[in-house]
């Protein structure tokens, strides 16, 4: 469980499923955005026949996949930390996309990245990192 | 809008749960499994937490989409940091698990950072 002991194929596998993780919402963000207003179904029928969204969810199982990976052979309390890059990564992405990123939602995802690496320091099991 | 995104971040914790009780049941997972998908797939899909916990994040996948049919990702993706909040609580009643004082406040920052967040909306 010591962070010294992770090796770097485990560091390459953490920042492999970040970086699909994060691309993989930015895609979603893209391709879901032009969907219309007609219903659930509909929304999600027309979401679903864009490139971006099918690319993004690609991004978003390989993400998941090599999360997996990673928890089954990284202590937590490096994951975490790791783990919520994702946050950073996700929101500078909407910034290139024209979001409205304020300096109010920088701090709040701030105090998120911050709050995550205190839970992962803790030493339980206790494992929350999830990426849609 | 952020009601569909608490729901969907529920869905997400529901599958991360069954997931990883369902992997810890399977042991370490490694590249040298994929050596042999067909075997390591049929081991996978004879776990019944990992094919629930699978169908629980096909199904918030499909909720996320219609929710980024809607709301910036920057202001939908880090309502997802409350899985932390929710698997913590989850560990602590369900699992009875100890969390220290740090992970509480770790908790209560994360809290703040969604309760910020939301104050965005646009």
């Amino acid at each position: 469980m010591s962070r010294r002991g992770v090796s770097g194929r485990s560091l390459a596998l953490i920042l492999s499923s970040v970086a699909f993780g994060a691309g993989g919402q930015v895609l979603l963000r893209l391709g879901a955005r032009g969907a219309g207003d007609t219903g659930a179904t509909a929304t999600l029928l027309q979401a679903l026949s864009s490139p971006a969204v099918l690319l993004g969810l690609a991004f978003y199982m390989v993400s998941s996949v090599l999360w997996l990976f990673v928890l089954s052979r990284v202590s937590l309390s490096l994951a975490y930390p790791m783990g919520a890059l994702t946050y950073v990564f996700v929101i500078a992405g909407g910034l290139v996309m024209g979001e409205a990123v304020t300096t109010v939602r920088w701090a709040g995802a701030m105090l998120i990245v911050a709050g995550v690496v205190l839970v992962g320091r803790g030493g339980t099991s206790v494992s929350g990192e999830a990426s849609p | 809008m952020i009601a569909p995104i608490i729901l969907t971040v529920g869905v997400v914790v529901a599958g991360q749960l069954l997931l990883k009780t369902g992997m810890a049941q399977l042991g370490a997972v490694g590249l040298a499994d994929l050596r042999h998908p067909l075997s390591f797939t049929l081991r996978l899909l004879r776990n019944a937490r990992v094919v629930t916990g699978l169908v629980a994040y096909l199904a918030s996948a499909l909720m996320w989409i219609w929710v980024l049919a809607r709301v910036e990702v920057s202001f939908a993706y880090p309502f997802l940091s409350l899985s932390y909040v929710a698997v913590t609580l989850a560990a602590v009643i369900v699992l009875r698990e100890r969390v220290s004082p740090a992970q509480w406040a770790g908790v209560a920052l994360v809290v703040a950072g969604v309760f910020v967040v939301a104050s965005t909306a646009t």
